[in-house]
């Protein structure tokens, strides 16, 4: 069975600086994976490069290739014209931005901006249509009255249930979902991640769900790739990785992490920022911050595979102990 | 901001916003930068020098007369003669130093009318806001050139009573827009954490309010002052004006009353009209270039 | 330690809205001692910003008061008093900093306001940024926008400290920073808090960060404080439903969450429809009979020191309201 989604060496840059810097992906039907990392790692562009959405200021290359279970022949996402993949996106793949809780239209119903987004893509009766919409409304956990509502008449909550409404107008066998929760209350964001998880079991959805979080990534993926300047660093099983990290980078990020019901004290943080793409280090990007970073740190380190499914970017994977860190003034440049 | 920032940026609003670069770079490069800022600038520039040094660059006394009446341009006047046979050329020179110091003091009175009531309004709002803004409202209202017409019939005209009357009358649309935007930055966390560490009214306003309005006030005041141009011209033409002094609108005036256009003197009609055209044309270039410069970095600051 | 810092006495804080008064803080009680970290936690819209404003007198109660070292705030002097004494940290770092103002002319403001004799400027400016990790002289010369988040964040802090308060109040002071500044942020806090003996107050929607980081915690619910306690008390042994509820929405990253939770429905009421009697009866899944009707009080229930608002708790129920009390 081919994978439903295979991303190969993606690469976007901005000015001859890399943002995306070889990112290999697949996804399979009804998968859900997640997308790790801090802001200006490069999981949005990696997003928006499925959907050919990327600024005319970015560069994107690299081989995407999609093969929807409801397509003829597999999809090649990269060599298409604009006019081609706008038959492609909602259809096969939609996305749910981030902050998309403010993007609907303030002056429209929200059943309008609903039927608007599906008569775009298919060809359907007012009846039809109108059923449909009650579908997804219901489908989402809203019930279909308050789809003539305006969008300021509705809670975050429920926007953000429109929002998913809206990605699965067209029944697409993929959504992105990029920082679905974030502004969003615990309960709220809990209720939304529970609706995105019985979505995949009723419709068959595979999910790209990208967050910084990692608890909310834990509880509905089933792979994570953990992203840093523009490159992924570690992926796997969402449970292996987690609790067996193998890159520097996964190991002191969920070490930051507080978790209810264990050691109480804050973990030393992890020293600096994130590297600018116009200057990246050479060799390993995470070497200027890494604790446990030698010599041979100034050579690239492969993504490869070092366990049940687990790849990891760093020479010194697998590790079976973390050795103990001094003081986090030993390493790097604070502020 | 990173350029994976500005991807999603492009689809969606910016959430936290990064604020622009201050003032002193940009608005450096607008002037010099670009060819509209140097071209608007040049412009201004020169009739600035000309309103400064204009008696002293005209060839002839602007106000003598002479038998040489209506006469078209020739090697002795460049421009042609009045119907008085005065020199047109050193009326043209002299008639600019009437527009640019009309011209700004009626914009710096519009601006610091308009900046007082705004801030006082936005700021304090309630009671004094509600009587700020329906006096802004009076004066919104009012169609500005009839009004300018009856004040100047009223009182005696001069010069003062010209820049009094053109500033009143457009401080409104000033106010307005600091009104909104110290509406805004009223909200700020800044302006409350200046009140969380005991500031008082007076220092907020002094320190945290008006140095961030000020570049919306400078973009909008300089727009005044090509209305506040067209508004001397207009109202030297209608005899309104100072008739002690020389003006474009002045010129205009006695051209027209005089019978030039029909007698063909077009060097006593064009030149004054082609002056007072190219330079509220170049303060308006500048003014549009300001002003776009600071709309989208208040869009910016509103995150 | 256990000297109370600053004290609110039922505070009620009403603002207008379309439909009447929105009651924003409806009889709030709290003790902030000195040298503790306080956090307060709940859902947007719970009235917790309202509750550190209302501490800080930015905005005038309805009723009720606060006091700082027993005195009441509410006349211009104790104010005055209030500003020198308790520092408040705000939440989004790109509007916290007035983008006109250098970093130095921000540290020194407050001690400008205050009138700090000019003579001891540079030398406080110096050791709040050296205490906020900032210690490059060339910071003091930068822009707001040419610091990043993180960075900007850390300013705030100094210009926080700069008058050397007794407390700060804290408001989601690093939900908008990325994990690792955040860690970064964090570490700032408590150790300052460590080596100048500050009571901070720690204002925050999310559970776990205040379950490591502070010593008590009061949960608020629609302008009410629910239950309050020893932070691990409240967190790991919750007593109000509402906190349970919370608690078990919280997502955990090891361990693998997924499995079936029972969470909450509906969401947050208006603040000026407030229900009648418990304001958590109608999502409150374990509701029985009297809860329409009462308004319950803070009562013990579980730890010492640990105090809810439900009807399960009161004493007159003893241990046998409709669905048993889990110890």
């Amino acid at each position: 069975m081919s994978a439903l989604l295979d991303i190969r060496d993606l690469r976007v840059t901005h000015n001859g600086h890399p943002i995306v810097d070889g990112v290999d992906l697949r996804i399979e039907p009804g998968e859900a994976v997640g997308l790790a990392g801090e802001s200006g790692c490069g999981k949005t562009t990696t997003a928006l490069s499925v959907m050919r959405l990327l600024p005319s200021s970015l560069r994107q290359s690299g081989k995407i290739t999609l093969t929807p279970p409801t397509a003829r022949k597999p999809i090649n996402i990269d060599r298409r014209t604009e006019r081609g993949m706008s038959f492609v996106r909602w259809r096969h793949v939609s996305l749910v931005f981030q902050g998309a809780m403010n993007s609907l239209d303030p002056v429209q119903r929200v059943d309008a901006q609903i039927a608007e987004a599906i008569r775009l893509h298919d060809r359907i009766g007012s009846k039809a249509l109108r059923a449909r919409i009650d579908e997804l409304l219901t489908t989402v956990g809203l019930t279909p009255s308050l789809g003539h509502r305006y969008a300021h008449q509705l809670s975050g909550g429920q926007r953000q249930r429109v929002m998913v409404a809206l990605a699965l107008a067209c029944s697409p066998s993929l959504v992105i979902a990029d920082e679905p929760t974030t502004a969003l209350d615990v309960v709220m964001q809990a209720q939304v991640l529970q609706l995105l998880e019985r979505l995949r079991e009723e419709l068959g959805l595979a999910l790209i769900l990208i967050s910084h979080d990692m608890g909310v990534l834990a509880e509905t993926c089933d792979r994570i790739a953990i992203m840093y300047a523009g490159r992924i660093v570690e992926t796997g099983p969402v449970r292996a990785v987690l609790s067996s990290p193998q890159h520097p980078y996964t190991k002191r990020l969920l070490d930051s992490l507080p978790v209810i019901g264990g050691d109480r004290g804050l973990a030393s943080p992890i020293p600096g920022a994130p590297p600018d793409p116009s200057a990246m280090p050479e060799g390993c990007r995470f070497r200027p911050r890494c604790p446990y970073a030698k010599d041979q740190c100034r050579t690239d380190p492969p993504l490869r595979e070092v366990g049940a499914g687990q790849s990891a970017a760093c020479h010194f994977a697998p590790w079976t102990e973390w050795p103990a860190i001094e003081s986090a003034e030993a390493v790097g440049a604070r502020g | 901001m990173s350029p994976e920032q500005a991807a999603s940026a492009a689809l969606i609003p910016a959430e936290a916003a990064i604020e622009a670069p201050t003032d002193e770079g940009g608005v450096r490069h607008l002037l010099l930068g670009t060819w509209r800022g140097r071209i608007g600038l040049g412009i201004v520039a020169f009739f600035i020098f000309i309103a400064i040094f204009g008696s002293l660059l005209a060839p002839y006394d602007p106000n003598a007369s002479s038998l040489d009446t209506l006469a078209p341009p020739s090697w002795s006047h460049i421009l042609g003669t009045t119907e008085s046979g005065a020199d047109v050329f050193s009326q043209l020179l002299v008639g600019a130093r009437v527009s640019i110091v009309v011209g700004f003091a009626a914009a710096l009175i519009s601006a610091v009318l308009g900046s007082a009531v705004g801030l006082a309004g936005g700021y304090f709002g309630g009671w004094t806001d509600r009587s700020l803004d329906a006096l802004e409202n009076w004066f919104l209202v009012i169609p500005t050139l009839p009004l300018m017409i009856v004040l100047a019939r009223i009182l005696n005209p001069s010069l003062w009573v010209l820049i009094a009357v053109i500033g009143l009358t457009s401080w409104a649309g000033t106010g307005r827009i600091v009104r909104a935007q110290v509406f805004t930055l009223r909200e700020r966390a800044f302006v409350e954490r200046a009140r969380a560490l005991g500031a008082g009214d007076v220092y907020i306003i002094r320190k945290h309010i008006l140095p961030n309005t000020l570049p919306l006030i400078f973009a909008n005041t300089v727009l005044i002052v090509a209305v506040a141009i067209l508004s001397e011209a207009a109202l030297s033409f209608l005899g309104l004006g100072d008739p002690t002094r020389i003006s474009w609108g002045t010129m205009l005036e006695n051209a027209f009353d005089s019978g030039a256009p029909s007698a063909g003197a077009w060097w006593y009609v064009i030149p004054p009209g082609l002056c007072i055209t190219v330079l509220v044309l170049a303060v308006s270039m500048l003014g549009y270039l300001f002003e776009e410069y600071v709309n989208p970095r208040l869009k910016e600051q509103e995150g | 330690m256990s000297e109370t810092l600053m004290e609110v006495s039922d505070l009620a804080v009403h603002f207008k809205a379309r439909k009447g008064a929105a009651r924003a803080l409806d009889g709030v009680s709290l003790e902030w001692r000195r040298g503790e970290i306080l956090g307060v936690v709940g859902e947007s819209g719970c009235g917790k910003s309202t509750l550190a404003r209302a501490m800080l007198a930015l905005v005038k109660p309805a009723a009720g008061e606060v006091s700082l070292n027993g005195t009441p705030t509410n006349g211009r002097g104790s104010v005055r008093e209030l500003r020198r004494r308790v520092q408040m940290i705000f939440q989004d770092p790109y509007q916290t900093l007035n983008p006109r103002q250098r970093v130095r002319a921000i540290v020194t403001e407050p001690l400008v306001v205050q009138g700090v004799p000019k003579d001891q400027h540079d030398a406080r400016v110096q050791r709040a940024m050296e205490d906020v990790g900032l210690t490059a002289e060339r910071f003091l010369t930068r822009y707001p926008h040419q610091l990043s988040g993180g960075q900007r964040q850390r300013v705030a802090i100094a210009a926080a400290l700069v008058l050397e308060p007794d407390g700060l109040i804290c408001d989601e002071p690093v939900s908008m920073l990325d994990a690792s500044v955040r860690s970064q942020i964090l570490a700032v806090l408590v150790e300052l808090q460590r080596r100048r003996d500050l009571a901070l107050v720690f204002i925050t929607h999310d559970l776990s960060l205040a379950w490591s980081l502070c010593d008590r915690i009061a949960v608020m619910y629609l302008g009410r404080i629910v239950e309050q306690g020893m932070a691990v008390d409240v967190i790991e042994r919750p007593k109000h439903p509402y906190t349970q509820a919370l608690v078990t929405a919280i997502p955990v990253p090891t361990a693998g969450g997924g499995g079936e939770r029972e969470l909450l429905k509906g969401e947050l009421p208006d603040a000026a429809a407030v229900p009648s009697g418990c304001r958590f009866h109608p999502r409150c899944p374990r509701r029985f009979e009297p809860c329409d009707r009462v308004d319950p009080e803070l009562t013990p229930a579980g730890q010492p020191d640990q105090l809810a608002a439900c009807l399960l708790y009161e004493p007159t129920r003893g241990r046998n309201g409709a669905g048993a009390a889990d110890g």
